[in-house]
């Protein structure tokens, strides 16, 4: 009997994770989109019921599983520099003080996750949690070094695409200042050449 | 069926198909530890007083569900978050050495679930699956003493299959949505932004190539949406393991992602492989007799169907 009921439980988890895969797709064309809108949403209406979500998060399937899909998305990285005004010696660091490359990379994924750091209506400016992440980061180095001028920047890497290359129309990777803590000034393209 | 009796070494009966499902906490607890001590150097600046995260942007990291262990840790001495973190370490070593497991399981599970799941800023996919992987080793990761969690054990095996085909069939799904990873666009973009510690950089130049990662995008796209075959037969689950193994050492070497890609490996190999095994008797020293006979009696009984399903 109790294995009954734990199967049945089992069969119910993985629909779970069917259901919140379906609600979290992104679908390529609206034709489709629209003709999906209900089912999507009354789907959608079932898996964010608070009993399935919080199973959901404790089972670790809460999430879509389409890892770099439907596309790869942009990388961003940072760059803090530490002036010394009495030396003039500048200090470049690449992440806040984390050592171990598994911080890094979840450092790395932070800044991702903010959503490309641009809103869509305004291409010039950052989101608010993307301003206030900046914010928090030179907050942490300026504690560190309270008598220095920091600078922080965050730098969208962009990825020469295979027929860019092939045209040569870009042949290197494009790194763009985006963001730029204290102050927001204009900045040319860098090349990767020289940045790393 | 190799049974092999002996004064000195009692041997039981082969493993049942099911049994192999109680390595999955062996291989999970050492790969989180691994993280962790990885992790260690650094945890008072991920998480506690001293994070370079600012306390009043937290609840916007916060999934909604659960507690957060931040939330904690920011009104508490920091040395708890190193307490924290050598619990976890004990619980992932219990699980690799196979003590306590159910206890160590959803000790884990919970405080795997306060840092990375209630906590979303340093989470990312590698988080989720070992959440999963943790429940599964929580509910079939013991060791079975009846016939009745033999079978629940069969069943679990079945499960963690089906669980492993639906995160493969969606990743699959998702990339066959858009045009990037039918062209070779996305395999190239992917190889090309690696995260720090990958060993293998791919120079740009093999982009002239463009042939080789339009294979290689729609392999991976194939692959994740064919991965369900491996339920067909014996040459359908080598081909589909061996090259979904492949496909994770790739991502380990050239993106930088070890922690995940050993994971999944992992998975697979409890899913795929460690079940459909020779079957070989082992030294039975420290387990109870009465499911070696009782065992023994059910392998025989159905031995001609169990070996078919297992080639």
């Amino acid at each position: 009997m109790l294995q009954r009921i734990g199967s049945i439980g089992l069969v119910l988890h993985l629909g779970l994770v069917f259901l919140h895969n379906i609600c979290n797709m992104q679908l390529p064309s609206t034709n489709v989109k629209s003709a999906v809108d209900p089912i999507i949403h009354s789907l959608q209406q079932l898996h964010t019921q608070p009993g399935l979500r919080h199973y959901a998060q404790l089972a670790g399937i809460h999430g879509c599983y389409g890892f770099y899909s439907p596309q790869v998305g942009s990388v961003y990285s940072s760059r803090i520099e530490v002036h010394c005004a009495r030396t003039a010696n500048v200090l470049r660091l690449s992440y806040p003080g984390l050592r171990s490359t598994a911080s890094k990379i979840r450092y790395c994924t932070l800044l991702e996750a903010l959503e490309g750091w641009r809103s869509e209506d305004d291409r010039t400016t950052a989101p608010a949690l993307a301003r206030a992440t900046a914010k928090s980061l030179y907050n942490h180095v300026q504690r560190q070094y309270p008598d220095r001028e920091i600078r922080l920047r965050i730098y969208s890497i962009r990825i020469p695409s295979l027929y860019e290359l092939r045209s040569k129309k870009q042949t290197n990777k494009m790194i763009t200042p985006i963001y730029e803590h204290p102050t927001q000034q204009k900045h040319p393209l860098y090349s990767s050449t020289y940045f790393w | 069926m190799n049974i092999r009796h002996s004064r000195n070494t009692p041997y039981t009966a082969a493993r049942t198909f099911g049994d192999e499902l109680q390595l999955l906490p062996r291989g999970i607890g050492i790969l989180l530890w691994i993280e962790m001590l990885q992790l260690w150097p650094d945890l008072s600046l991920l998480y506690g007083p001293h994070s370079i995260y600012d306390t009043e942007l937290l609840r916007y990291w916060h999934s909604g569900s659960g507690w957060n262990w931040e939330e904690l840790f920011r009104r508490t001495h920091p040395l708890w978050i190193h307490v924290t973190a050598t619990l976890y370490s004990i619980s992932c070593l219990c699980l690799f050495f196979g003590r306590w497991i159910p206890y160590s399981s959803l000790l884990l599970l919970l405080i795997h679930h306060g840092l990375f799941m209630a906590d979303l800023r340093w989470a990312y996919g590698a988080d989720y699956l070992a959440q999963t992987g943790l429940l599964f080793s929580l509910l079939f990761g013991h060791r079975p003493q009846t016939d009745s969690l033999h079978k629940w054990q069969q069943k679990g095996l079945y499960f963690w299959q089906a669980q492993l085909v639906l995160v493969y069939f969606f990743g699959g799904l998702g990339k066959a949505l858009g045009p990037t990873w039918w062209n070779g666009e996305a395999i190239w973009k992917a190889v090309q932004q690696p995260f720090p510690g990958n060993l293998l950089d791919i120079p740009l130049h093999w982009g002239s190539w463009p042939m080789c990662w339009v294979i290689i995008g729609i392999s991976v796209v194939l692959l994740e949406l064919g991965y369900a075959l491996a339920w067909l037969g014996t040459t359908y689950r080598r081909i589909i393991c061996i090259t979904t193994i492949a496909m994770h050492v790739g991502i380990a070497l050239t993106i930088g992602l070890y922690h995940f890609s050993a994971l999944m490996i992992w998975y697979n190999l409890c899913a795929w492989y460690y079940p459909y095994r020779t079957q070989t008797s082992y030294p039975i020293h420290k387990s109870s007799l009465e499911h070696a006979v009782f065992d023994a009696a059910s392998t025989v009984k159905t031995a001609p169907v169990q070996y078919k399903e297992r080639r």
